[in-house]
């Protein structure tokens, strides 16, 4: 038992709670430490003690937060300091003393810093902190109207159990019509305030250079980085470009010519290779390079973007801070054939040790691919070991790996194998991506995950950029499930999940809207069709529709007290007398001859009575006492005379 | 004199929004234009859940206030200008659904219920005044409900068969109450005097009797049911006289009614003379709900 409003102000604690856990990553410490406050303050209220904060200095408080938010407020981090200046103002509601519309403000504050972390966050926890927010506040309603009609009123636990069922299936009905409302609420292609989007926190991936080591740091990113809606392919084919690496500078590899839009000089393929078209979803990265398979020749995306085709690199304007998808079209190839202008690029190279430079006089070979095989075979195990631990880490980390540790990760193996193709007048560049990917048979798509980030090498040789991976590691470790640990399995579960969040939600938008409308249209069109050309058919199907609806009305129509009057009946007839229209229980139980049976009868003709016609009420509990003491009276009945 | 005693309003609502529902739409609708101009599908989640909320919520409230039925139960007496006590019992007759919230209103009576259980039925009690004499009819009631959220009251007009013969209101006037004594021998039909001392004979006990008159020790022996006569000591009977006037007022029509009351009361038996009829004295509860009940509805009798 307990008051209404104390179960408001506990229900009222579990909204915050709730809306708080769901922004807490963005919180300002001081709102943090301030937030937390409230919540004991607030569980101090319910024991009784005064905390309250005058109105008068909530408001103003209120007002000196907005103040504040306004003087720190910048485009960049807008949304984060919206959100904090709203659970400031909320903290402070929640320090008054709470009236219905105090609390009913405090649930619409809830709503919008939800509203608010959608612009922050597109993961899909939002549903599961919106759906339990929805829950509350359906109840926090509900508890309110209740308040509204009666504020002495005390729940006891059976009234607080039967609502909790008109809640319940509220929430269920809910759930189903919010589907369809999301599916056709109006869309528009032209959102005016979509800068308020998309600032998201970003998994760090490629930028436009990398040291020895930078890979490795990617690798131990456990997170999706992208999902590709395609058929599957050979494993052999699974790379994934991004950036082009085409300086070697200070023990590293830089991107300095990319970005300049697309080239013309690409020949057209000879050969018959396989063309591929896909939809990449990628994750968030705060870099600018979107990734395609190799080699990429074509590419859909909403927003600014350079194709470089002669570098197979796409670069958008904007860096990637928010989820995004795009279309691509790829050739299934290892070579792009390109007449090469500007060669010295790729032949740059400096710092580089004598013993290096020896190592690439000996794998010297007749022609440019000879040299390249060599490369690759003197890389090979067992002189060489693919490692991710203890790598070699020095000043000339190259050196270290070639002639000291020879063991390395890709970085090392593709790093190595550029630098001794240019030591060797051989131009080369590296290529930062990933290799592999997980593939899904039923929702049939490549979900690639941090831990696939991987570096190559590509030559040109004879008129074409001809892809090399020096790296002696076992490929089906990036593609094979069952190679996973089961941590992994569960996260590759999840990835599904959110590969379908990412693809029915997230990406939901005008386009997709009207192409299931037309769909919908089609089939309504084709449903039409069926019917009239099967008029027998229908008939068929409404005869027992409607015969169905005629029982069903009959059968609700029917109450307790008729169904109790006939069990009485049907008993009355196992006895062998039977009660003629208007005749009373009473009158008919004085007909029975079995003195046992007719006591028993008329305590239950006494309780019938007194339930429908007496000061109680005939609630389903009684109904079901007097029909199972009826049953028991017939059974009784049958009992003794067989 | 027959009227409707419910309070029609004129402008009767199925539903109205309260200041919270109000608010909730404006919510929705701000939310829906921030959801279309930032293209943001998580907005439009919340967008959808809050219309969605708002729909199944207006079809729980219409389903709240649906199958239940009103029975009313008026007291016997019931005096113009006084209140009485009214019971009302509510049954929920749907089959899968409670009922909450519920807010009965007729005249100017209320009864709230909490819950109704389904297939269950509730009884309330309310205070009521007519403020007339007559029959007064409620022939419906308005259920109002809040349920689920307070965004809107659901209203459902109830039909009830409830009709209460409303007896004038007693006041107490010397002057304008015409009454006359009759002496022992014009005075017939005098059935009961509490005041006589020596038992005279016994009768067949009759309709309106006293139960006082009742000879339980004959009613023992004989399973029937016999009045006694007394004789001597008699109160002089009385009969009000609203005859040969060319307008009977509400004044003495209240007046008639406090002397019937007031005599009666005291043990003296009492009679009413009309132009039209004439009620010889009598002295029991029957007699005196009969002369009230013809007061009551005077205008139609004449």
């Amino acid at each position: 038992m307990m008051t209404i409003s104390n179960l408001i102000k506990i229900n009222t604690i579990f909204v915050s709670i709730i809306c708080f856990a769901a922004v807490a990553e963005y919180m300002n410490l001081f709102v943090l430490v301030f937030i937390s406050g409230v919540i004991v303050a607030n569980f101090l209220e319910i024991k009784g003690y005064n905390l309250y904060l005058p109105r008068f200095l909530a408001n103003s408080l209120g007002v000196i937060v907005l103040f504040a938010a306004f003087i720190n407020f910048s485009i960049e981090n807008m949304n984060v300091i919206f959100i904090n200046a709203l659970i400031v103002l909320m903290g402070l509601k929640l320090m008054e003393r709470k009236q219905y519309r105090d609390y009913m403000q405090i649930s619409l504050m809830a709503v919008f810093i939800l509203a608010g972390l959608s612009l922050l966050n597109l993961s899909m926890v939002f549903l599961v902190y919106l759906f339990a927010e929805v829950l509350l506040i359906v109840l926090q309603m509900v508890l309110l109207t209740v308040m509204v009609e009666d504020d002495t009123f005390i729940m006891d636990k059976p009234f607080f159990v039967s609502i909790l069922k008109p809640i319940t299936l509220i929430m269920v009905i809910s759930i189903p019509t919010a589907a369809f409302l999301f599916l056709i609420l109006p869309r528009t292609d032209y959102p005016m305030l979509s800068f308020l989007n998309n600032r998201q926190n970003a998994s760090t991936g490629f930028t436009d250079s990398i040291k020895l080591g930078t890979v490795n740091s990617i690798q131990n990113n456990d997170k999706t980085a992208f999902r590709v809606k395609m058929k599957k392919i050979d494993d052999k084919f699974l790379y994934w470009r991004g950036v082009v690496l085409d300086t070697y500078r200070n023990n590293g590899w830089q991107s300095n010519y990319g970005g300049s839009g697309t080239k013309n000089n690409v020949k057209q393929e000879s050969q018959n290779k396989k063309i591929i078209k896909y939809r990449v979803f990628m994750e968030p990265t705060a870099n600018k390079y979107l990734y395609t398979l190799n080699v990429p020749v074509d590419i859909t995306y909403s927003d600014d973007f350079s194709f470089d085709k002669e570098r197979g690199e796409v670069i958008t304007e904007e860096p990637v801070k928010t989820k995004i998808s795009y279309t691509a079209v790829s050739r299934l190839s290892q070579q792009i054939d390109t007449h090469l202008a500007r060669k010295e690029i790729y032949l740059q190279i400096s710092g580089i040790s004598s013993e290096v430079k020896k190592i690439a006089i000996r794998l010297k070979g007749d022609t440019d691919a000879g040299t390249a095989d060599n490369i690759i075979n003197y890389l090979k195990p067992p002189k060489f070991k693919y490692t991710l631990q203890n790598l070699p880490l020095s000043k000339e980390p190259l050196k270290h790996f070639l002639t000291v540790t020879k063991m390395g990760n890709c970085e090392y193996f593709a790093s190595a194998m550029g630098v001794l193709l240019r030591l060797n007048g051989i131009p080369s560049r590296l290529v930062g991506g990933f290799r592999g990917g997980y593939y899904d048979e039923g929702a049939g798509y490549y979900s690639v995950l941090y831990s696939n980030a991987h570096v190559w090498v590509e030559a040109y040789i004879d008129g074409a950029w001809r892809t090399y991976d020096p790296t002696p590691a076992d490929f089906s470790r990036f593609s094979d499930k069952n190679k996973l640990s089961s941590l992994k399995e569960i996260k590759i579960f999840f990835d599904k999940l959110n590969y379908f969040w990412t693809v029915f939600v997230i990406n939901y938008d005008f386009a997709k809207q009207m192409e299931g409308l037309k769909n919908a249209a089609e089939a309504a069109e084709n449903i039409k069709f069926d019917l009239k050309l099967s008029g027998k058919g229908v008939f068929a199907l409404i005869i027992p529709f409607i015969l169905l609806l005629i029982f069903v009305f009959k059968k609700k129509r029917e109450k307790r007290t008729e169904k109790i009057l006939k069990k009485f009946d049907e008993v009355f007839l196992k006895l062998g007398v039977s009660r003629s229209a208007g005749e009373g229980l009473i009158q008919t139980v004085d007909n029975v001859g079995n003195k046992e049976i007719g006591e028993e009868l008329r305590k239950l003709a006494y309780e019938y009575y007194s339930a429908v016609y007496g000061d109680k009420e005939f609630n389903h509990e009684k109904y079901r006492a007097l029909k199972k003491r009826l049953k028991d009276v017939s059974r009784y009945i049958k009992h003794s005379s067989d | 004199m027959k009227k409707s005693a419910l309070k029609r309003t004129t402008n009767f609502k199925p539903v109205y929004f309260t200041k919270a529902g109000w608010f909730y739409i404006i919510v929705t609708i701000v939310l829906g234009f921030a959801a279309v101009n930032t293209g943001n599908n998580l907005i439009f989640i919340i967008v959808s859940f809050l219309l969605a909320v708002m729909a199944i919520s207006g079809f729980y409230g219409k389903k709240n206030i649906n199958n239940i039925k009103i029975n009313l139960r008026m007291p016997a007496e019931i005096y113009a200008g006084s209140a009485f006590i009214v019971r009302l019992k509510a049954e929920n007759e749907k089959k899968f659904l409670d009922s909450y919230l519920l807010k009965i209103r007729f005249y100017e009576g209320e009864v709230f219920f909490g819950r109704i259980g389904r297939q269950s039925i509730k009884e309330g009690r309310t205070d009521l005044i007519f403020q007339k004499r007559g029959i007064n009819c409620i022939k419906e009631t308005v259920l109002y409900s809040r349920f689920p959220f307070n965004f809107f009251v659901r209203c459902k007009r109830v039909p009830v068969s409830s009709e209460a013969v409303v007896f004038p209101k007693p006041v107490k006037s010397n002057e304008s109450a015409r009454s006359y004594s009759l002496n022992e021998t014009e005075g017939t039909a005098v059935k009961d005097n509490q005041a006589s001392e020596e038992l005279s004979s016994i009768r067949n006990y009759e309709y309106g009797d006293s139960l006082r008159l009742i000879h339980w020790k004959h009613f023992a022996k004989s399973d029937e049911l016999k009045a006694k006569n007394f004789s001597g000591g008699l109160n002089s009977p009385v009969v009000v006289d609203l005859s040969g006037l060319d307008f009977v007022s509400e004044s003495e029509i209240s007046a008639a009614a406090y002397d019937i009351i007031d005599l009666i009361k005291n043990n003296i038996p009492v009679g009413l003379k009309t132009d039209n009829d004439y009620f010889p004295p009598g002295i029991s509860h029957g007699h005196k709900l009969n002369l009230l009940r013809y007061l009551a509805l005077y205008d139609d009798n004449k």
